[in-house]
């Protein structure tokens, strides 16, 4: 506050009437306000207070911002502050009150970073690309108006804007770029606008500060509210995600894909994502011990199956009374966590390979007997097939048509020179690879013969019909004969 | 890459000695060097198979650089050349290449290195000088 004051002693001089007004109009609030505080201050009226002013603040639009309205907001920090270092408070009951807070500062400083990017766009209008984060925006604009920056008189600024604003190393790089181009350091703001932008940043930090502080409080407090979650990823990023959905139920209610890029920082266009673990989402959950301690190669994995277990212990700490709260579901979840991520580091079995057996040729077995004889016999051709397979020399071979229209060659199955000797070779003709009939075929064709018989006795008592009987004798036949 | 698989042998007296002492298996030596493309395709081919036949075949490396010691006696002219032993007697193996002597062209297939291999140690163990393979070769004469 005290530099906010030193600053309307500058200005003093040269201000228009109408600021002046606004200014003493601030001024005369701020100390009714601060008189206010000794004598009513209870953190649970404060509070609900605070909250409305919020809401009401975030109801506005960034163009119909104007500075009287966001100064109300510096004495409440002053306020937040005083509540946190409160030793005797009762958490729990606060907590519903600054997960409440914690989203409205959020829009707060959203939409004080927007009122700022309308103020600074006429003199610098690419800076709010280059510089995403509220904070470090609002800083670089201290930095460039702090002083008159000659295009010689740059390089001083690296350092300045390395150690103040915090910027990485690219950041400066393409920071100083584009200032080349795009700063128009020649066109300096008018004096109210510039008023309002620097007034606008010391609350902006003033707010960024409070909200730091708040989370670090929850942060301390947290193993109360959410045990289970506190086990699994430690109170800080429990913090850090309760803070984000605003209270365990809330965060108990987002799917646990969404959980990884809770806290991940805004793209950049220059960024590149190329990292060894192949992990875009870096969120809070990111920086966590159980992700973190492992290689890098299971990182993926592992912020996987710890964003699956921290969706479940969210669930379980909404599900828990405050009086019994413990973590024994956590500690079971950890535990398997520790166990995937051992056998996902694990390196691959090696499989044995069998070896192939040594091609060795065995003797044969059988070569002769009567009993290999006639097992021979059994795959022999037969003597029409045989004949069927020899051509007569001279003379035009007889075929046949089959069913398929293939022409089939007879051979000398069917040559006169064979019928000349036909009786000789009809009698040497083996049984050997005739088709056999099992015992059980055997027996089954004996007995539908007898019933066969037995029927047409039955039938021909009177008069026993001499084709029945003539049939009946052809099975006889073939029965003898097989 | 595969070449590190399959032990190397790095003198001459280290091949005589992998040829006499070996009396139950095929012994099979990858003369050439490591670098070359086709012995690259080689050794990645025999060392997949390496542990499968090594009941009936061991499988060397043997780099022509380091070794020049049989350079004359087997005539090893070729970038890559695979000769086979057994019991101290070279085995000839007729591949429709035109030469008996060595296998000096790429087999790209796994089983038809492992047919080889067969049927060149069932050849060898009947005592038998010069096998057929079970494939023919001819379009990978040499020119």
């Amino acid at each position: 506050m005290s530099s906010e004051e030193d600053y309307f002693d500058d200005l003093d001089c040269d201000l228009a009437d109408e600021i002046n007004e606004e200014k003493q109009n601030i001024r005369a609030q701020k100390v009714t306000i601060v008189s206010d505080q000794p004598e009513q201050y209870n953190p649970f009226e404060i509070l609900p207070k605070i909250i409305n002013l919020f809401k009401k603040l975030t109801y506005q639009s960034t163009d119909g911002l104007s500075l009287s309205e966001i100064s109300y907001i510096l004495p409440k920090i002053a306020d937040m502050k005083r509540i946190i270092q409160e030793e005797k408070l009762d958490f729990i009951k606060l907590l519903p009150s600054l997960n409440e807070i914690i989203p409205l500062i959020k829009k707060s400083i959203k939409l004080l970073h927007n009122f700022l990017i309308l103020l600074y766009k006429e003199r610098f209008p690419e800076l709010s690309t280059l510089i995403p984060s509220p904070l470090q925006y609002s800083k670089v604009i201290i930095l460039l108006e702090g002083e008159d920056w000659q295009k010689s008189e740059i390089d001083k600024l690296f350092p300045q804007l390395e150690n103040i604003a915090h910027l990485s190393k690219e950041q400066v790089l393409v920071l100083t770029m584009s200032m080349r181009t795009s700063f128009k350091s020649k066109e300096p703001l008018n004096f109210q606008t510039r008023t309002q932008i620097l007034e606008t940043n010391t609350i902006l930090e003033n707010l960024w500060q409070i909200q730091a502080d708040l989370e670090q409080y929850i942060a301390s407090k947290i193993s109360l509210i959410a045990p289970n979650m506190c086990f699994l990823v430690g109170s800080e990023v429990t913090a850090q995600l309760l803070a984000y959905a605003g209270g365990v139920l809330e965060f108990s209610r987002i799917p646990s894909c969404n959980i990884a890029s809770i806290g991940k920082n805004k793209h950049l266009s220059h960024e590149l994502h190329t990292l060894e673990s192949g992990v875009r989402q870096e969120g809070y959950l990111f920086t966590t011990d159980l992700i973190q301690s492992f290689p890098v190669a299971i990182h993926k994995q592992m912020l996987r199956m710890l964003c699956a277990k921290v969706t479940l212990a969210a669930r379980v700490d909404a599900g828990q009374r405050y009086d019994d709260k413990n973590t024994v579901l956590a500690q079971k979840w950890k535990a398997e966590l520790l166990e995937k991520a051992k056998k996902l580091s694990e390196a691959p079995n090696i499989v044995d390979t069998k070896a192939l057996p040594i091609p060795e040729d065995q003797p044969k077995k059988k070569r002769a007997g009567r009993k290999f004889r006639k097992y021979k016999e059994k795959f022999k051709l037969s003597h029409a097939r045989q004949l069927q397979n020899r051509m007569e020399f001279g003379k035009q071979e007889q075929t046949i048509l089959d069913s398929y229209g293939e022409e089939i060659g007879l051979g000398m199955s069917h040559s006169s020179l064979q019928k000349a000797v036909g009786a000789a070779s009809d009698s040497r003709r083996s049984a050997g690879n005739q088709a056999k009939l099992t015992k059980v075929m055997k027996h089954r064709i004996s007995e539908a013969n007898q019933q066969a018989d037995e029927y047409l006795m039955s039938l021909g008592d009177a008069e026993p019909s001499n084709i029945f009987l003539g049939v009946g004798q052809e099975h006889k036949k073939q029965r003898t004969k097989p | 890459m595969a070449s590190v698989l399959l032990p190397q042998l790095r003198t001459g007296w280290h091949v005589d000695q992998a040829i006499v002492t070996e009396s139950e298996r095929l012994v099979v030596i990858r003369f050439g060097r490591k670098n070359d493309r086709q012995c690259m395709i080689m050794d990645e081919l025999l060392s997949s198979i390496a542990e499968r036949v090594r009941n009936f075949a061991a499988i060397y490396l043997c780099d022509i650089g380091e070794v020049p010691d049989f350079d004359e006696m087997y005539e090893l002219t070729d970038p890559m050349t695979v000769m086979f032993f057994y019991q101290n007697k070279h085995m000839m193996c007729d591949f429709g290449t035109g030469n008996n002597n060595k296998l000096n062209f790429i087999v790209d297939d796994k089983q038809e290195m492992i047919d080889i291999l067969e049927t060149i140690f069932r050849g060898a163990r009947k005592n038998k000088g010069l096998v057929i393979s079970p494939y023919d070769y001819n379009h990978k004469r040499a020119p």
